[in-house]
């Protein structure tokens, strides 16, 4: 057994394994006996870790124990320790940064609204206005179109034309005195 | 872990709705996609206009309140998209068949088509996108020029009155004043260089 798989095996038991990792040895450890026995054991050294109670160190003390180790930046280092566990241990800390740093997102959305800020030079605002003006100028004609093309074509050429060839044929019978 | 989760995906998901809200007027009802007609524009063979909400606003801004009808008209358009080309011979056939499937398209969507005329000069067809409590969303037309091949295609999208797109051309001003005032100022320059 090498060492990275030893470790792999004294990370999962403690809980500090990646999934993957955790998978990958609970593969091993069902498929190999020494494995799950090694295991089982460190598990249950994590348990009895996990069971020891927290002790409340002053910083003071955590001061003396860096300069001893000769750790010059310890305290950017607890600092940093304490910021990370902050977050890490309390998901509602991190919640409440979520929703905060969400709403100042929306307001900020909110308040600057590009479409109305947006910038535009005259040359642009004239051509838009001059094309703008056009567009409505086509739509007005097309309605028109349309209202002269069911008028003339369809009124004139397919309904007044027909009656009017009928009403001249029934005045030529009338007028001839073929209806009596 | 699972709170963390569920405000880390609010964060996600109410950041990506505010976002999506910039500029985006495919979403709207009234929005017919006739981009792909682009390609017919290259070229001097055509045109292609495209105005969005921002410069529909500002020109509303522009026009005042002299007549509040034309000046909300202005304000309630979303977008202005026109594709116009000539369109000769063959490609007369292919946008009339083009035409037929638009058709289709938006009557299978819920818009009404209002008017379908065909003679031996034009064929046009005009729609209209309907709220259902009376207002009009959007207004999409499709004409064919026989004599000229003159083919258009128009979208207006957000909310349209047409008695007031028809007075439009003649009652709104602002573009004449624009081409005046630059006219104005140009003959200024020219004055001063002299």
């Amino acid at each position: 057994m090498n060492e990275k798989l030893l470790n792999k095996i004294i990370c999962t038991a403690y809980g500090d394994a990646s999934i993957i990792d955790k998978l990958h040895v609970r593969l091993l450890a069902l498929k190999n006996k020494e494995i799950n026995a090694l295991l089982l054991e460190y598990k249950k050294s994590a348990q009895l870790v996990h069971r020891m109670p927290e002790e409340s160190v002053s910083d003071s003390v955590i001061r003396r124990v860096y300069s001893n180790l000769n750790l010059n930046n310890e305290s950017n280092f607890v600092l940093k320790a304490k910021t990370f566990s902050f977050f890490y241990r309390r998901p509602i800390a991190a919640s409440a940064a979520l929703v905060v740093v969400s709403i100042i997102i929306a307001i900020s959305v909110f308040i600057y609204n590009p479409v109305h800020k947006t910038e535009y030079k005259p040359e642009e605002i004239e051509r838009a206005a001059v094309q703008a003006n056009e567009v409505f100028k086509f739509v007005n004609n097309t309605f028109t179109n349309a209202g002269r093309t069911v008028k003339e074509d369809v009124i004139e050429k397919n309904v007044n034309k027909p009656i009017n060839e009928k009403l001249n044929t029934i005045s030529k019978i009338i007028t001839k005195g073929e209806v009596k | 872990m699972k709170k963390i989760l569920f405000f880390a995906f609010l964060f996600l998901f109410s950041s990506a709705c505010l976002f999506a809200q910039k500029g985006n007027y495919t979403k709207e009802p009234g929005y017919v996609d006739i981009s792909f007609l682009s390609e017919y524009t290259s070229g001097d063979n055509g045109s292609e206009v495209l105005i969005e909400e921002g410069m529909m606003k500002m020109l509303a801004q522009m026009t005042g309140g002299n007549d509040s009808s034309i000046t909300g008209q202005l304000k309630a358009i979303k977008l202005i998209h026109l594709i116009s080309f000539d369109a000769g011979g063959d490609v007369i056939k292919t946008m009339e068949s083009k035409i037929a499937d638009i058709d289709r398209d938006l009557l299978s969507k819920n818009w009404d088509r209002i008017a379908k005329t065909k003679s031996d000069k034009e064929y046009a067809n005009i729609y209209v996108k309907s709220s259902g409590d009376g207002k009009f969303l959007g207004l999409f037309i499709a004409s064919v020029n026989y004599k000229s091949g003159k083919t258009s295609f128009v979208n207006i999208v957000g909310n349209i009155d047409p008695a007031v797109i028809g007075k439009l051309p003649k009652e709104w001003k602002l573009p004449e004043m624009l081409k005046m005032k630059r006219d104005k100022n140009n003959g200024e320059k020219k004055e001063k260089e002299d």
